[in-house]
């Protein structure tokens, strides 16, 4: 029984009644999976570039990133690190949701279940639509509280 | 307020705005632009020239104005070098002229036109250079430039937006509203941009007839289509300032919710219906306030029912000029004269203006005007070299049009091909697959057939269609060349062309260069073409063969706040928390920018120095408390682990025991240090790589391309888990019995725990990574926790070190003890040539048989001097005297820096001040003294060995 209590990023942090809702969300088990080649069969249904399949992003040809999902058996040569605390994700919802990723990219996913790796304004991130004005934004927990605070400037100077 | 002309289509008579212009208080209408508003208070002069200071009107009513550039605003508001032609009028907005001392109606530096010949095309290279250049320097830079920026930050929002679409149609004007229509019924997502506030183009003040219906009818169908089309996103005061490869496009947009906004497009097609320019004629003194475009006199009328005169005179060069003559004087303006460059005219199109008794004089242009701060009279001359004087005018303006050139900026962005058309006396750009350039944007100049044919098909008519029949001169050619105006803006006159042309600059881009012609802020979109037309007729080619010089974006001025968007004060770059942040706040810790991320420099308040010597005394006594989350952390996995760290590192990482650390140097191929660290060996094919903190990211993507472009044979991967893991560093003498407070599964003892080794296990429960290195030189344990449980090992060490006296230090208190360590900081102790040599790591190199980056390099004979700057250690004689970073070394007498300083600091451990450096040969220097030379002031220094404490490190393995 682990004695130090883990602290959640953003914990509280809230932004809503508006058109767009913003907040952490927490509680995602997250693996990243690399290997100098990663074989298609190892992670079935393998993810394709660009979209979301069975809880796995495609990230690069040797790279995939398993949401809330079990590593399969993988074979010794293959990397797999927890990095659930390594990523703070934001959900986003309402009918804003779309003008205010626009903010930062351009490669906002257009189809549900499009998942993707992006450029989003200085930072990279990781993107998740999830619904047409549903979509999450996975990033570094360094940059998180900037991030955060980058998100709540838009949405108030821009009236979402 | 003079009363306006009925039926204006931009204004509403019916709510008056208040502004101010210079400090005098006038009214215009809402609708109205400064410039509509000046004109319609009968304000003449608008501003005074760049070079020559001579007043200035407005001369266009778009992009292409040249005359009403003004400081608009006020305070940290303000806005220097806005376009009053594009400006809108607001309650109390405040207007200042520009570029005159003490004030617009009496700028003292008028007298600069008087002594004109002083500063002809590219003065700056062959005039005021006796006796010494410099002697003028300071005054002509003081008159130099346009307009003062605020001295107060910008206290407005800007904002960036990405949007992709499938086709971009810029240009609200009749085609663009038409080709919008089109590509949206087919399906498509439009995005359709207009740089005014109003749709409508030239329809706006050249009212007619299209399908049958007043053109005023025709707009407001359309208007009212596109905003019923969802498939259309359709923005006015939307500018498309620049078109990149791709079809990535900016456009910069004024208002809504933010004051400006830049939006990045993608875009699979881009239709330009930018319109044509109208084009002025060349005479002499033909930039006097009242003068202007024929279209800027129809726009004030049809726009905002302004006057622009009470006795017109219209000079031109084509068809257009009669009906647009007529068209004015039906709806009341006194047109007086109309002059027609062209001799030969055909009756029907002379028949609308002579029908409304207008004196028609043919193969007639101005000659000269007279006129002080408004055209009184102008002389004309018939258009040959040969013809005299005729004729004086007595009129209070000069609408001229020289025709219309495609706005091909844009296209040139593209680098789409510009071919000159002599039916039109102008350049109009080519066609590509996916930029078209559609309507007059494109030379095509038959409306209702340009409309038919997007209607029918989609696509835009085929090649250039004329506006007149014939098209006359545009330049007189007689005169004074020195008062005849190309470059409005930029004070550019014929006599400035043939100066650059006799002294043989025939070539386009060194004339525009030389004479800075086209180089303004409207990037020539009234003087390239007539410059163009001049320097062929001096050059004695064809137009076509002089050829055209490069648009540059952006295609309309945009300011500095549109450029930045979002990205300022703390929105101005990302900045790297750590996790344990909110502990440092609670501490009161004192943060820097270290890179991206915010660190303690120290804690507390005031007194920097004093705060950081008890933090340093803290830990060599006692024990702190670090934060060191952020040191970059890589995970290398994989059979060929071991393999790749060994290339990768200048230290041995083959024969590295499991459980074990080792320090090393990383060099690039050049065999310079880029970065140190440690690295500790987990399991036979699994590593641990500690980079500095400012380098994680950048030794991650070093190690990606050395896997991916280079090592494909390597079976590896490495992940960068820097922010998966919070960093709580004790050290000190005493860290050893405050790890041992905590519930630990790991053998902490010196013996099984020695330094430089790496455990795994777990604290409190949790997951910990616990290394003993250490950048103090004390007793050091660097234990990780997965990041969420960090705040929670922090707090609790700082409750279980109370009874030890712990004490949090920051990263200055580490970096006073690192230097009295002698340990290298890389960047601040290596520059971008020192080698692993160079600070002491020679020998080790040399001995390492296996490959290393680098390691081909550190054998070339630069590498192997022995003069090079070799790392060092500093005692100045005087203790108690600073020594600074940057100072240069010098030989005991010596005026040759033979190095410098690196780091330097006041060491509270040894009571005096301690330096680092690099020194020409200076590990065979040792005991030297050596001079410190910092601004000027020389102080005494021995050359020591670096390590000024602690020399057998016996407080490292304790």
């Amino acid at each position: 029984m682990a004695s130090l209590q883990a602290t959640a990023a953003l914990a509280g942090a809230e932004i809503s009644g508006r058109a767009v809702r913003l907040g952490p969300v927490e509680g995602l088990r997250l693996s990243h999976v690399k290997a100098r080649r990663l074989a298609a069969d190892w992670l079935a249904p393998d993810a394709t570039p660009g979209q979301e399949v069975g809880g796995i992003i495609w990230l690069g040809p040797n790279e995939r990133l398993l949401v809330n999902q079990l590593a399969p058996e993988l074979p010794g040569d293959v990397s797999v690190t927890d990095v659930s605390h390594q990523f703070v994700t934001i959900g986003i919802e309402g009918g804003n949701t779309q003008r205010l990723f626009e903010t930062g990219t351009a490669a906002f996913p257009t189809v549900q279940g499009g998942a993707t790796r992006l450029r989003f304004g200085d930072i990279t991130a990781i993107v998740r639509k999830l619904g047409d004005n549903d979509a999450q934004l996975m990033v570094d927990s360094s940059i998180s509280r900037w991030l955060w605070d980058w998100l709540a400037n838009r949405v108030e100077q821009l009236g979402l | 307020m003079k009363s306006r002309l009925p039926g204006a289509r931009d204004i509403d008579p019916g709510t008056p705005i208040g502004f101010t212009f210079n400090g005098k208080r006038l009214q215009g209408l809402a609708g109205d632009t400064v410039a509509s508003a000046l004109a319609a208070n009968g304000v003449s002069v608008l501003s005074r020239s760049f070079k020559r200071h001579r007043p200035r009107g407005l001369f266009a009513l778009g992009v292409e104005d040249t005359g009403g550039i003004v400081r608009a605003g006020s305070g940290a508001l303000v806005e220097p070098n806005a376009s009053a032609a594009r400006l809108p009028i607001v309650e109390n907005l405040e207007v200042r002229s520009q570029n005159h001392w003490p004030s617009l109606e009496l700028d003292v530096l008028r007298t600069l036109d008087l002594v004109a010949d002083l500063f002809p095309a590219g003065f700056y290279n062959k005039t005021f250079k006796w006796p010494d250049w410099r002697w003028y320097e300071w005054a002509l830079r003081r008159t130099a430039g346009i307009g003062t920026a605020p001295s107060r930050p910008d206290p407005d929002a800007y904002a960036h937006r990405h949007a992709t679409v499938d086709v971009l149609v810029c240009g609200g004007g009749p085609v663009g509203l038409a080709a919008a229509l089109v590509e949206a019924k087919a399906g498509k997502r439009v995005l359709l941009v207009e740089q005014d506030a109003t749709w409508g183009g030239s329809l706006r003040h050249s009212p007619t007839t299209l399908d049958g219906t007043a053109s005023c009818i025709w707009l407001n169908d359309r208007i009212r289509e596109i905003g019923n089309n969802p498939q259309v996103e359709a923005l006015v005061q939307t500018t498309a300032v620049g078109l990149y490869d791709h079809n990535y496009a900016l456009l910069a947009k004024k208002g809504g919710s933010v004051r400006e906004t830049l939006i990045r497009v993608r875009a699979e097609e881009i239709l330009l219906a930018t319109g044509a320019v109208e084009q002025p004629l060349v005479f002499e003194n033909n930039d006097r306030p009242g003068i202007m475009l024929l279209s800027a006199v129809e726009g004030l009328a049809a726009r905002y029912g302004v006057v622009a005169g009470n006795n017109i005179v219209i000079a031109g060069n084509h068809d257009g000029i009669y009906a647009s003559a007529a068209a004015l004087s039906e709806r009341g303006l006194n047109v007086s004269a109309l002059l027609d460059a062209r001799p030969e005219v055909d009756e029907a199109v002379m028949a609308p203006a002579q029908a409304a008794g207008i004196a028609v004089h043919r193969g007639r242009l101005p000659l000269n005007t007279k006129g002080r701060k408004r055209l009184r009279e102008i002389s004309i001359s018939a258009s040959g070299p040969a013809e005299g004087l005729s004729q004086l005018l007595k009129c209070d303006t000069l609408a001229m049009s020289g025709g219309y050139a495609p706005a091909a900026h844009l296209a040139c962005h593209a680098k789409l091909p510009l071919e000159y058309h002599e039916s039109i006396a102008a350049f109009a750009p080519r066609r590509l697959a996916n930029i078209r350039p559609i309507g007059a944007a494109a030379g095509d100049f038959d409306l209702e057939r340009t409309l038919g044919a997007i209607a029918l098909s989609g696509r835009e008519a085929d090649g250039v269609n004329p506006f007149s029949t014939t098209m006359g001169p545009r330049i007189a050619q007689q005169g004074d060349k020195r008062n005849q105006w190309v470059d409005w803006l930029h004070d550019v006159t014929l006599a400035d062309l043939e100066l650059a042309v006799r002294e043989n600059y025939r070539s386009v881009e060194h004339l525009k260069r030389y004479t800075t012609n086209g180089m303004a802020i409207d990037q020539g979109k009234t003087s390239n073409l007539n410059a163009l037309t001049h320097l062929a007729a001096l050059s004695e080619r064809e137009i076509a063969n002089v050829g055209t010089t490069t648009y540059r974006p952006p295609y309309a001025p945009l300011t500095l706040g549109t450029i930045a968007g979002g990205h300022r004060g703390e929105f101005y770059a990302p900045v790297q928390r750590s996790p344990l942040h909110d502990q440092q706040v609670k501490l009161g810790a004192a943060f820097e920018r270290y890179g991206s991320w915010l660190r303690p420099a120290y804690y507390g308040r005031g007194d920097e120095q004093g705060r950081i010597h008890a933090e340093v005394k803290a830990v060599r006594e006692g024990v702190g408390l670090f934060d060191g989350s952020p040191l970059g952390k890589l995970e290398v996995r994989g059979p060929d682990a071991a393999a790749f760290l060994q290339r990768i590192y200048l230290n041995n990482a083959e024969n590295l025991k499991a459980g074990r650390v080792r320090y090393g140097l990383m060099l690039n191929e050049n065999g310079t240090i880029i970065d140190d660290g440690v690295f500790a060996r987990l399991a036979e094919d699994r590593f641990l790589v500690s980079t500095t903190s400012g380098n994680a990211v950048r030794i991650y993507n070093w190690m990606e391309e050395w896997l991916q472009c280079e090592w494909t044979d390597l079976n590896v991967a490495v992940t960068n888990a820097t922010t998966a893991w919070a960093n709580v560093t004790l050290a000190g003498p005493r860290a050893r019995d405050l790890l041992d407070a905590f519930d630990t599964d790991i053998d902490l003892s010196r013996e099984a725990f020695p330094h430089q080794s790496f455990r795994a296990g777990t604290l409190e429960g949790v997951p910990a990574r616990v290394w003993r290195v250490s950048f103090s030189g004390e007793l050091c344990f660097e234990v990780n926790v997965p990041l969420g449980y960090g705040p929670a090992l922090w707090d609790a060490a700082m409750d279980k070190g109370e009874a030890l006296g712990v004490k949090p230090y920051g990263v200055e208190a580490l970096m006073v003890m690192r230097i009295e360590k002698g340990y290298l900081h890389i960047g601040s102790d290596t520059d971008g040539t020192t080698t692993p040599d160079d600070v002491g790591w020679g020998r080790i190199a040399a001995r390492k048989a296996a490959h290393f980056i680098g390691k081909r390099s550190l054998i070339r004979p630069h590498n192997l001097r022995r003069d090079r700057h070799q790392f060092i250690g500093l005692a100045p004689e005087d203790g108690k005297l600073p020594l600074h970073s940057g100072s240069h070394l010098t030989a005991m007498g010596g005026d040759r820096s033979e190095g410098y300083v690196t780091s330097a600091t006041f060491s509270p451990t040894l009571g005096r001040t301690i330096g680092l450096g690099l020194l020409r040969g200076g590990r065979g220097r040792l005991g030297e003294r050596i001079e410190v030379v910092d601004a000027g002031k020389r102080q005494l220094a021995s050359v020591v060995d670096p390590v000024h404490f602690d020399k057998t490190g016996e407080r490292l393995h304790g």
